[in-house]
């Protein structure tokens, strides 16, 4: 439905609306990063392989950091795979709703995901703040701290409660204009 | 609180959210949050979590499951996978149901070079399917040796999920790899007999017609040219692994570099097709992955609340036979698979099978074969087989559900006879592996 300029709420929506274009932007360009380390992967491990079968030493540093990346990768991505609509869903019940009550229940459930995330991220927070202020770090070839790791996950759980929050206004949205009288006169 | 009321509560917040509709992996966290709160000491027990994500996945071991996926994912968006299909059906001629022979035949092929069971059905039902209607095919027997030899690329290496598997299952990767090549070929020869007796008996089924005339060299040329190339690749890849050249993380490597090699060679890797198959591997590796990182630490607080313990100790006071444990295993998977995506199911069930095999004296290796098999099943099985709704997304636009179900249904059939099979002769799946000793 679509509110006139100079209605408070339709600045609102075209402000919110601004905002999900822009997420949309940062969780593809975190996709787009993602997607360039699993090249690399590819390519840093045969070339592991060929220097230590050639007699040329190794990088011993190599399999961490790929282990790290492997690990950071998957959450940052995790919004954008949301946004993209591929996380895994059983949606049974969701089709064998009625459109209003679906739509309800997809409310629901993009509030329960942005309340999962939210805990998720707040308990990241503090397992980062603890290791921050313990001075915590994982001492293999490489020594990361705990800070660190614990910072990219709550970075990336906070993305993934926005980018529910924003599903809820699409969802919203399509209610609006479900709802909106002159979607029923066809106009 | 009881380990029953646990395991109840447990498995029930999982399952009650995940049909609800809420994305697995956040119905996983939400029993993790709760599990923990009650389980694991409250609020430091849920502190700590964040890092047993990163433990969970974390892991050199899973980047195979990757590596797979962009092997497959380049062949498939660069077109080259398409070409060697092409070849393929030169290849075959005058046989019953010739072009279900040619899907099978070329599924198996492609199976040997990726890693992913969709994208296997995708390129075949793009490429093989609109033919077959045009020439009058029936969709039981058309559509049906598509989706079953979609999912032959879980058996034959490289195959994601075998690696998934044995790595969650801290089993040899390698010998998982290697262990499912030789039910994945009896898979695809049963098939194409299946295929060329029924359409003898009923020619109505696949109507015949005259293929293309062509000399020796122009049937076999692009065979040589298209296909032939592309075996380096399974070469490679089970080859390194065989010979113990390669660990194999190292050898799927090679594999995307000998896959990217064979695409440039034939002219066909472009900028776009790179970004595309690059930006398909972190979707798909990230949509697996974060499930893992989920139900890992759901695997813990089960543990932790007893419910593993009290559940296996519940079921070996019944005094199972290993077969009869077995059986009960596959019926479990059968009936999940039904409702769950694999990745899940196999996530569900792992904690509870591998300490119960163990205890039962069972093979892991074998038992990790058959649940491939099972799993394999389960992207057929109605209502929510994976690969029933990738082939009704490529067939054509008035093939109904109930058509894509009854395609799959003889196939579904010629699975659980090979599943039969290898669980009274369990040498088929272990000899291979047994030569890497």
């Amino acid at each position: 439905m679509e509110l006139p300029n100079n209605s408070p709420r339709g600045g609102e929506r075209r402000f919110l609306a601004r905002v999900d274009r822009f997420f949309g932007h940062v969780t593809l360009a975190l996709g787009y990063v993602v997607a360039v380390s699993m090249g690399l992967f590819a390519l840093s491990i045969a070339l592991d392989l060929a220097m230590r079968r050639l007699g040329l030493g190794n990088m011993p540093w190599l399999y961490e950091v790929i282990e790290y990346v492997l690990y950071a990768g998957v959450f940052l991505a995790a919004p954008w795979v949301l946004r993209e609509g591929a996380h895994v869903r059983v949606d049974l019940l969701l089709t064998a709703l009625s459109d209003k009550a679906a739509l309800a229940l997809e409310k629901c459930l993009n509030i329960a995901g942005a309340a999962v995330s939210l805990v998720l991220a707040y308990y990241g927070w503090r397992a980062g703040f603890e290791a921050f202020v313990g001075n915590s770090r994982q001492f293999k070839t490489l020594v990361v701290h705990d800070s660190l790791l614990m910072g990219i996950f709550t970075f990336a759980l906070l993305l993934l409660a926005i980018e529910f929050l924003l599903r809820l206004r699409r969802v919203q949205e399509t209610v609006a204009a479900v709802d909106d009288p002159t979607n029923k006169a066809g106009f | 609180m009881e380990w029953q009321a646990a395991l109840v509560m447990m498995l029930g917040i999982v399952v009650v959210c995940m049909f609800a509709g809420l994305p697995v992996v956040i119905a996983f966290f939400g029993a993790n949050i709760v599990g923990t709160m009650i389980f694991l000491g409250g609020d430091a027990g849920l502190a700590s979590m964040p890092m047993e994500f990163q433990r969970a996945i974390g892991r050199f071991s899973l980047t195979p499951v990757a590596l797979f996926l962009l092997m497959g994912e380049l062949l498939f968006h660069t077109g080259v996978a398409f070409k060697a299909i092409a070849a393929i059906d030169r290849l075959i001629s005058r046989v019953p149901g010739r072009l279900s022979v040619v899907s099978i035949a070329g599924g198996t092929v492609f199976s040997s070079l990726s890693g992913s069971t969709i994208a296997n059905t995708a390129i075949l039902g793009s490429v093989l399917l609109p033919d077959m209607m045009k020439r009058g095919y029936q969709p039981t027997i058309a559509m049906g040796p598509i989706m079953a030899t979609g999912g032959i690329a879980m058996l034959i290496p490289p195959s994601a999920l075998a690696v998934l598997l044995a790595s969650l299952a801290e089993q040899s990767i390698a010998k998982l790899l290697i262990a499912g090549i030789l039910p994945g070929i009896l898979m695809a020869i049963l098939f194409v007999a299946y295929v060329v007796c029924r359409c003898s008996l009923n020619p109505a089924l696949a109507p015949s017609y005259d293929v293309e005339k062509m000399t020796a060299a122009e049937r076999w040329m692009p065979f040589v040219k298209y296909v032939l190339p592309l075996f380096s690749i399974f070469v490679v890849v089970v080859g390194s692994i065989f010979f113990k050249w390669a660990a194999p993380t190292e050898a799927a490597a090679l594999g995307c570099i000998a896959a990217a090699v064979a695409c440039i060679c034939y002219r066909a890797l472009t900028w776009s097709a790179l970004k595309k198959a690059l930006l398909e591997t972190a979707k798909i590796n990230t949509m697996i992955m974060i499930i893992i990182a989920g139900s890992l630490t759901f695997s813990q607080v089960l543990a932790v609340s007893g419910s593993v313990d009290g559940l296996l100790a519940q079921i070996t006071a019944v005094n199972l036979t290993p077969f009869m444990a077995i059986i009960m295993m596959m019926l479990v998977l059968l009936f999940l698979g039904a409702f769950m995506d694999q990745v899940s199911m196999l996530l569900l069930t792992l904690p509870f099978f591998m300490p119960f095999a163990a205890a039962q004296g069972i093979d892991a290796l074998w038992l990790m074969v058959l649940m491939l098999i099972v799993m394999e099943i389960s992207l057929l099985t109605p209502p929510f087989g994976l690969l029933l709704f990738v082939m009704k997304g490529v067939a054509p636009f008035k093939t109904s559900l109930m058509q894509v179900y009854a395609a799959a249904l003889p196939f579904v059939c010629i699975e659980l006879f090979v599943l039969a099979l290898l669980i009274v002769f369990p040498s088929v799946a272990l000899w291979l592996p047994s030569l890497i000793n």
